[in-house]
């Protein structure tokens, strides 16, 4: 089975980042295990220890999980080691400034498309994710059945989802000299 | 699901299935992101930019820059105070507590916190019963239920005698519930301590146990143990060990 690395990367590479720094919480860290999992990952291949390519999910995620429980344990001692407090550290995921650097790009894409939107959608998504509440809770609070609350969120979602597509697929002006 | 991953609200089996899923599926992986990003976009646009300006500061004191700059700066300031505050024989804080060797026992014993427990995948192994019994133990772990841990975990070792975390987490379970002799036994199982990736680490707490149980001589071979394997807990052990053997000389 021929394996193109290069697509590999750009394909699994976010995706373990991602990952690891939600679990670490460190870039420097996380681009370490991210790095080290691609690595193993080809090299599995190369060997046809993977054979399927739809395993190599699978395959990743066992490598990446392993690799921050290693991190975990020597930071364990680090930790022992120099007494440094990391309680302070304990943001929520979604506030992590990590993460706001990891998402920038998208950040400002679904930004330009939220701009988009009528007040009511706006309105909506900060009710989900501002101080998220179950949908049950929320179709309650706006006097609107469950299913109407959850279309009129899957709606706006698809809107944005459309609008950055419509960007990102928008022909770029060259300029002819 | 998605809201609950990004709001942590997922317990530890349905996080790891999820993990593995979009790690796997590029549609989903793009859904997170997008659904992460807006949640952004709405806690900046709903003036939640402090709660950014947070995060830096908290960023920045993680940076490794910035806390190494801080350990050193605190050194200098250490240094520049005078010496005669300071007898250069006179042992660490830690170590001043330990006057007795009974003290020294407690502060060598001594367990802070539970090892962490991260679910492994490994590819090719087999889900069977004691696998399923031990990640039901290992979620009652996590949560420091350890009383209730000790039964499955023994189940699992009565199934699969050769599953290492089991006998590892068992043993510390029981020093988490200070059954420092339970803990001794578990820990010392013969293939625990043989070539298993949990060697190190059973060592280190089976000396804990070992000095728990005032049995100094144990713990101080189970410490050489785990100097000689040079893993992460090399150094902690060096430093129990000239403690002990300070205090000991001192005898």
């Amino acid at each position: 089975m021929y394996i193109d690395e290069n697509r590999l990367v750009d394909m699994y590479r976010p995706r373990v980042l991602y990952f690891a720094l939600r679990k670490l919480r460190d870039r420097e860290a996380a681009e370490e295990v991210a790095q080290e999992a691609i690595l193993i990952t080809i090299t599995a291949l190369r060997e046809g220890r993977v054979q399927n390519g739809q395993a190599i999910g699978s395959y990743l995620f066992g490598i990446a999980n392993n690799l921050v429980n290693k991190h975990f344990r020597e930071k364990g001692h680090q930790k022992r080691l120099h007494g440094f407090e990391d309680e302070l550290l304990e943001i929520p995921w979604l506030e992590d400034p990590e993460a706001v650097v990891l998402l920038e790009e998208k950040r400002r894409q679904v930004e330009h498309a939220i701009s988009g939107l009528e007040e009511a959608d706006r309105e909506l998504l900060r009710q989900c994710y501002d101080d998220p509440i179950p949908l049950e809770e929320l179709a309650r609070k706006l006097g609107i059945s469950y299913a109407a609350v959850r279309k009129r969120k899957s709606r706006v979602l698809e809107r944005i989802r459309s609008s950055i597509q419509a960007v990102t697929k928008r022909p770029k002006r060259t300029r002819i000299k | 699901m998605i809201e609950r991953y990004l709001t942590e609200q997922l317990d530890p089996a349905q996080e790891q299935a999820f993990e593995k899923h979009y790690l796997g599926c590029a549609k989903c992986f793009e859904e997170l992101q997008l659904r992460h990003a807006a949640a952004l976009v709405v806690a900046e646009t709903e003036g939640s930019v402090q709660t950014r300006a947070n995060g830096l500061r908290a960023s920045l004191w993680r940076s490794k820059g910035v806390r190494w700059a801080l350990a050193a700066a605190a050194l200098i300031l250490i240094l520049i105070i005078p010496l005669s505050y300071f007898n250069w024989k006179e042992q660490p804080a830690l170590e001043q507590q330990a006057t007795t060797s009974a003290a020294l026992l407690r502060t060598l014993g001594n367990v802070e916190e539970a090892p962490l427990y991260l679910a492994v995948t490994i590819r090719g192994e087999s889900i069977n019963k004691a696998s399923l019994i031990f990640e039901e133990a290992m979620d009652i772990y996590v949560q420091g239920n350890y009383e209730s841990a000790v039964p499955l975990l023994e189940r699992v070792r009565a199934l699969d005698p050769k599953k290492h975390p089991a006998a590892f987490y068992l043993g510390i379970s029981s020093l988490m519930l200070d059954r420092a002799a339970d803990a001794a036994r578990q820990l010392s199982s013969g293939d625990l301590l043989g070539d298993s990736a949990y060697e190190e680490e059973a060592r280190w707490y089976l000396a804990k146990a070992y000095f728990q149980q005032g049995r100094l001589q144990a713990g101080r071979a189970e410490l050489r143990m785990v100097v000689s394997l040079d893993g992460v807990f090399k150094e902690d052990a060096e430093r129990n060990l000239r403690l002990l053997e300070d205090e000991l000389g001192a005898q």
